[in-house]
């Protein structure tokens, strides 16, 4: 039992070191400039059509159903003035990025993994090292620049609809005006909050092309081979936003605090 | 044309050794695929590598690339050593090979012309008419013209090879080798592919290591046929004499008989 918890260990820790020097290397080819914008701009429009109706539908979900839980209580207890306040700081701080980090692991994160995996047991990653070509550089880095960016775009988009849903059900169930309920936004929400929401989610993006990416590159064993490539990196690279959030949250938070405490 | 990549092999003649393989070793797991391969291959020949399936003839072409690291042993291209190359100098190495894998391995997110013409655009400066001009000359040498703009999803199992061979003599390479080209294919595709492969050897005046179990193919192509058994290479020998090999592990290939000292314990699945 200890001896496979250790091999466990010592292959997550593997697994993290490998991925981070994947992630170094595509680093420095970033840094000397070396990125395909075709191919950048055609996986930034993939992952935003691709993920737009799962963003969406998680957004106005999720802000609806905060007014649900909570409205009718604030208004007995004559906090009303609050509501739209709280869904929006909720939403911009934790909420949207989360989830739409969570639903693009799910949608774009298994899409990368299995077509790398599929480039993998073809043959095709080989034939890019022949044509001596880093698959790095040529596959890498626009999957992990393009979710890296579009993660902040989509989370904007998330704190949107979530705040349309949310004062859709404030007017429409518990009485709370749009007046109100802009009122409330415009006095609790500050631009650092939504910013932070949406540098965690930069790094969202860089954690769901990363790990999508490197699954895809440990893909052995044909057609069985890439499905659990998939399955592993949708996983993965929840567990490791869920993990990274409390981190980044702690930063983010500190951040706050010592630079706009007065 | 010699594009801009470092040569190796100008001031080694034709029949003089270019590709030396020493005391080769590579295991998967417990699986030991080679066990002290040693082989020559001579500028400008073609030699073909003969050997019952799974015994490890794709792994010496992926080691020879440097897409796989010997357990230990020395592979020398036009006297360096190439097991200690870096990356870097690797990728150069690369750019004088040519590779034509078993499924052919194209792109298939790239149409065909963008598949033969990949090698050009990421290391060359040519314009997109030159480019356009060479995959067009490349498809003619195949005898597919007029096929760039197809996906390669649209191609059939011989036309995919022989796009693949496109792609793999994109860059004019010095030394072309080949996974099993034949395999797969109906008996016209392969004497098609057959005749490419002389018509490459004799056209690019490439060195050619062409890896098959197709002793008809083998006999038809090939100016040195070597014998991959048991993770060695057993015999080497010119058509002749390999056809009168007295070894019977050679003889039992050639006429492909049951019985003799290749069991069934020999095919395993080839990584």
């Amino acid at each position: 039992m200890f001896k496979f918890l250790l091999k466990q260990f010592n292959y997550m820790i593997n697994g993290l070191g490998e991925m981070t020097q994947m992630a170094l290397s595509g680093l420095s080819f970033l840094i000397r400039g070396k990125i395909n914008f075709r191919d950048l701009f055609y996986q930034m429009s993939q992952i935003g059509v691709d993920s737009l109706f799962m963003v969406s539908i998680t957004g106005l979900s999720t802000g609806m159903v905060l007014v649900v839980q909570m409205g009718n209580q604030m208004v007995k207890m004559g906090a009303e003035s609050y509501v739209g306040g709280i869904v929006a700081l909720a939403l911009a701080r934790e909420l949207a990025p989360n989830l739409t980090a969570i639903v693009v692991a799910g949608r774009i994160g298994s899409a990368m993994a299995a077509e790398i995996g599929t480039m993998v047991v073809t043959e095709q990653i080989d034939a890019l090292h022949t044509l001596a070509v880093s698959p790095i550089k040529y596959l890498v880095v626009p999957r992990v620049l393009a979710a890296a960016l579009m993660l902040p775009i989509l989370t904007i988009y998330a704190n949107a609809i979530g705040i349309f849903g949310g004062s859709f059900v404030s007017v429409a169930q518990v009485n709370i005006s749009l007046v109100s309920f802009k009122e409330s936004i415009l006095a609790t929400l500050l631009v650092r909050d939504i910013l932070g929401g949406l540098a965690k989610a930069f790094i969202f993006g860089i954690i769901i092309g990363i790990v999508g990416c490197y699954k895809g590159f440990k893909t052995y064993g044909g057609a069985e081979g890439v499905g659990k490539s998939t399955t592993s990196a949708v996983v993965l690279s929840i567990m490791l936003i869920l993990i990274a959030n409390y981190f980044l949250s702690v930063l983010v938070v500190n951040v706050n605090e010592s630079f706009f405490t007065n | 044309m010699k594009f801009n990549a470092t040569s190796y092999a100008d001031e080694i003649k034709k029949g003089e050794t270019i590709i030396s393989v020493r005391d080769l070793y590579k295991a998967f797991g417990s699986k030991k695929v080679l066990k002290g391969l040693t082989l020559d291959v001579k500028k400008g020949e073609i030699l073909v590598i003969i050997g019952p399936s799974g015994c490890g003839k794709s792994v010496l072409l992926k080691l020879i690339m440097g897409l796989l690291a010997p357990d230990s042993g020395k592979i020398f291209y036009a006297g360096k050593e190439i097991t200690k190359f870096n990356e870097h100098e690797l990728n150069e190495m690369r750019k004088r090979f040519g590779m034509l894998f078993q499924g052919a391995a194209l792109f298939d997110s790239l149409s065909v012309g963008e598949n033969i013409s990949f090698g050009l655009r990421e290391h060359t400066n040519l314009s997109k008419s030159e480019i356009d001009k060479i995959v067009n000359e490349k498809l003619e040498l195949i005898g597919l013209p007029g096929i760039a703009a197809l996906s390669p999803s649209q191609l059939s199992g011989g036309m995919k090879k022989r796009v693949g061979l496109a792609r793999a003599i994109a860059m004019d390479p010095e030394v072309l080798l080949y996974d099993e080209p034949t395999t797969g294919l109906d008996p016209v595709m392969v004497t098609i592919i057959d005749k490419l492969t002389l018509d490459m050897n004799k056209k690019l005046g490439c060195t050619t290591i062409l890896v098959t179990h197709d002793m008809k193919s083998a006999f038809r192509i090939a100016d040195k046929i070597a014998m991959h058994f048991n993770g060695q290479i057993i015999e080497v020998g010119t058509r002749e004499e390999i056809m009168k090999s007295k070894n019977p592990v050679v003889k039992q290939f050639i006429d492909g008989s049951e019985e003799g000292p290749i069991t069934i314990s020999h095919a395993t699945v080839e990584k």
